[in-house]
């Protein structure tokens, strides 16, 4: 499912906004969907809310109401694209029918069960659930001890139970479950990989000949079984050895805390421990594992405030990083960092700003006339990150207010050393000149 | 930033109210701009003497059409919703109490210099556009490779200090201004090095003060 368009009749800040979420005319691939956007805007202006909404609509109980005498007004709703077809799927304004509240319409119902996942919500909060992690997961996992048939028995069930699972809300959903789910093929393969390793000790105890055979019979399995953790390897590590650190691909069955969670170590081989984790190892894990592992084909993602805990050069690649995870998935940001917004197309940013005369949120435009690219006059993409700060974020200022007395002094130095007459004054002069023209970031010309 | 001259009255209802005020020695009241019946004659009575620019800044808040001496009736301007940008400003911010309407302490702003800049800050009248000692070319210099105000540097260190101090405050220099100066100059300059104008031909309608002094230079 991809979302076309987002109309918000009235419901808190919002009043009358209509979002038209497909690429402009022009473009390559106009008229259809956008395959990621990105609201900025101030404090309040309702970036979250609108992910929330699009959550709140995609996530709830859905009633088909088509057949009401009367169709109420519709606090939001939004334009959703299955293929060829399209699916309004809204909120009615509360107490609209019968003091009803939450009321849901849906025509041309796909039924869910045929979809894969259809959204994954992280929160701005995701690096709370971090701590819920870390307190319940290991009560959960896979009896270490349990006999073969036992373990077999669980996974066959826990995978039933998991198919079942659409969308995956990283803000309420019961984290163990979720990431049980999540890590599922990961854990399967070490529950396996454990049983070879129990059936060959016990082997060699007894019989060699029937240890040989079941090393053979390990080797080979292993050749047909990728291990999950060399894959995660390889999706987390690019940004992570950043941070000194990458995925624990080897396990150590002394420990049975190896089955509950990822793990991480140095580059030098010391496991760190999940309470250790940096923030922006948390925020890096708790996104790109989820995203890379579910299935997100024509997935809504939504991440509220991507840039959180990671430094700019980070921030600078983290939404192509996202999108290659998952590239058919259609993602939604909200952000305060310039640093992500450069990573847009223009008709791809949402900028949300007050309008205090009308006391509503409207949508900034980037374009004159008509809808087409060649009528924007703005492109992130384009432009120097103090560029993007005054103008698309507004800043009117280009740095701290002491940058511009230094400036002058800068400037009286200059013609100072204009009306001096004496060379070596001159040169001395020219030194102060050269230090501060450094500090300002001054380039002499 | 350009002498201005506030003897041009066209308000001269308002004129003769605040006259009488000052006359009586009365407290001008609360200062409420849109109770005020004669807060569109002052603002646009600013603009006519300021040629439709902001007072400090040289950037412009409304057309020149609407400045003319056509749109007065009987001491009064005929629109009363005229288009402009901008803000009133109270040069000496202690005077708002008490003084709220003297004509002598207004002057038209742009609305982010009157808000994020100038504020309620303490004022020093070294830089009151309208004093009869006023006199940019003595007070200022313009540096074109930096596109900023700085005090003319010939004058005494503690003048030059006190010069500055009230360009940052009335925000001649704020990045905003310095942008739109900058990209403004370069536009009219690049038409004279590639003789579509020349100096004389070339239409000036903002930052005058910064141009006049860039032309002094490149000549």
């Amino acid at each position: 499912m991809k979302i076309r368009d987002i109309h918000i009749n009235e419901f808190q800040q919002f009043k009358d906004l209509h979002l038209d979420l497909t690429y402009p005319s022009g473009h390559e691939k106009a008229g259809q969907t956008l395959n990621k956007v990105c609201f900025i805007g101030q404090s309040g202006t309702g970036k979250t809310t609108i992910l929330k909404i699009i959550k709140d609509i995609i996530f709830s109980s859905l009633i088909d109401v088509t057949s009401q005498r009367k169709i109420p007004k519709k606090a939001y709703y939004i334009n959703a694209q299955y293929g060829d077809s399209l699916d309004e799927m809204g909120k009615f304004l509360e107490h609209s029918i019968d003091n009803v509240k939450n009321y849901f319409i849906r025509k041309n119902i796909l039924p869910i069960e045929e979809q894969t996942n259809v959204l994954l919500y992280f929160p701005a909060e995701i690096l709370d659930i971090n701590k819920k992690i870390e307190n319940q997961f290991s009560s959960s996992g896979f009896d270490l001890f349990a006999t073969d048939n036992e373990v077999i028995e669980k996974i066959k069930i826990e995978k039933e139970r998991l198919s079942t699972k659409h969308s995956f809300d990283f803000s309420s959903d019961n984290p163990t479950e979720i990431w049980n789910s999540i890590l599922f093929d990961s854990r399967e393969y070490m529950v396996n990989e454990l049983s070879f390793s129990q059936k060959i000790s016990k082997a060699l105890v007894k019989n060699s000949g029937k240890a040989n055979e079941l090393v053979n019979e390990f080797k080979k399995w292993q050749k047909e079984n990728q291990n999950p953790f060399k894959v995660l390897a390889e999706v987390l590590n690019p940004i992570i050895e950043r941070f000194n650190i990458r995925v624990k691909d080897d396990f150590d069955f002394d420990k049975a805390e190896d089955l509950d969670f990822i793990k991480l170590e140095t580059i030098h081989k010391a496991v760190v421990p999940a309470s250790k984790w940096s923030t922006g190892t948390k925020q890096i894990v708790l996104t790109a594992i989820p995203i890379y592992k579910l299935d997100t084909t024509n997935t809504v993602i939504l991440i509220d405030e991507p840039e959180r805990s990671l430094y700019p050069d980070i921030q600078n690649e983290i939404i192509n990083y996202y999108t290659k995870l998952a590239p058919t998935a259609q993602f939604f940001f909200a952000t305060h960092s310039p640093i992500i917004a450069s990573s847009f197309e223009p008709w791809e940013i949402v900028e949300l700003k007050f309008d205090y005369k009308k006391g509503k949120v409207f949508q900034e435009k980037y374009f004159d006339g008509k809808r087409h690219i060649d009528n924007y006059f703005i492109n992130p993409q384009y432009l120097r990150w103090d560029s993007i700060l005054t103008k698309v974020f507004d800043l009117k200022e280009k740095g701290n207010e002491k940058r511009i007395e230094k400036l002058m002094e800068l400037a009286a130095l200059g013609k100072k050393i204009e009306k001096e007459k004496d060379k070596s004054k001159k040169a001395e002069i020219y030194k102060e000149y050269k230090k501060l023209s450094e500090l300002l970031d001054w380039e002499i010309k | 930033m350009k002498k201005i001259d506030k003897t041009k009255i066209l308000s001269t209802a308002y004129k003769n109210w605040e006259a009488n005020l000052e006359d009586t020695n009365q407290n001008h009241g609360k200062y409420d701009s849109s109770a005020n019946e004669h807060y569109i004659d002052v603002v646009m009575n600013l603009l006519h003497i300021q040629n439709g620019l902001c007072a400090y800044t040289e950037m412009r808040l409304c057309n020149e059409d609407l400045i003319t001496e056509g749109k007065w009736t009987e001491g009064k301007y005929a629109n009363r919703t005229p288009q402009f940008k901008g803000q009133l400003d109270h040069f000496n911010p202690t005077l708002k109490e008490n003084k709220a309407w003297l004509w002598s302490n207004f002057f038209l702003i742009d609305s982010d210099i009157n808000t994020k800049v100038k504020g309620k800050k303490e004022v020093d009248n070294i830089l009151k556009p309208d004093t009869d000692d006023y006199n940019d070319e003595t007070l200022l210099e313009y540096i074109c490779d930096k596109n900023i105000f700085i005090a003319n540097t010939e004058l005494p260190i503690e003048l030059q200090k006190r010069i500055n101090d009230m360009i940052i405050k009335l925000g001649i220099n704020f990045d905003p201004v310095v942008d739109n100066r900058r990209r403004y100059i370069a536009d009219k300059i690049k038409q004279i090095e590639y003789e579509i104008e020349d100096w004389n031909s070339i239409e000036i309608d903002e930052f005058p003060t910064a141009f006049r002094m860039c032309r002094i230079q490149n000549q």
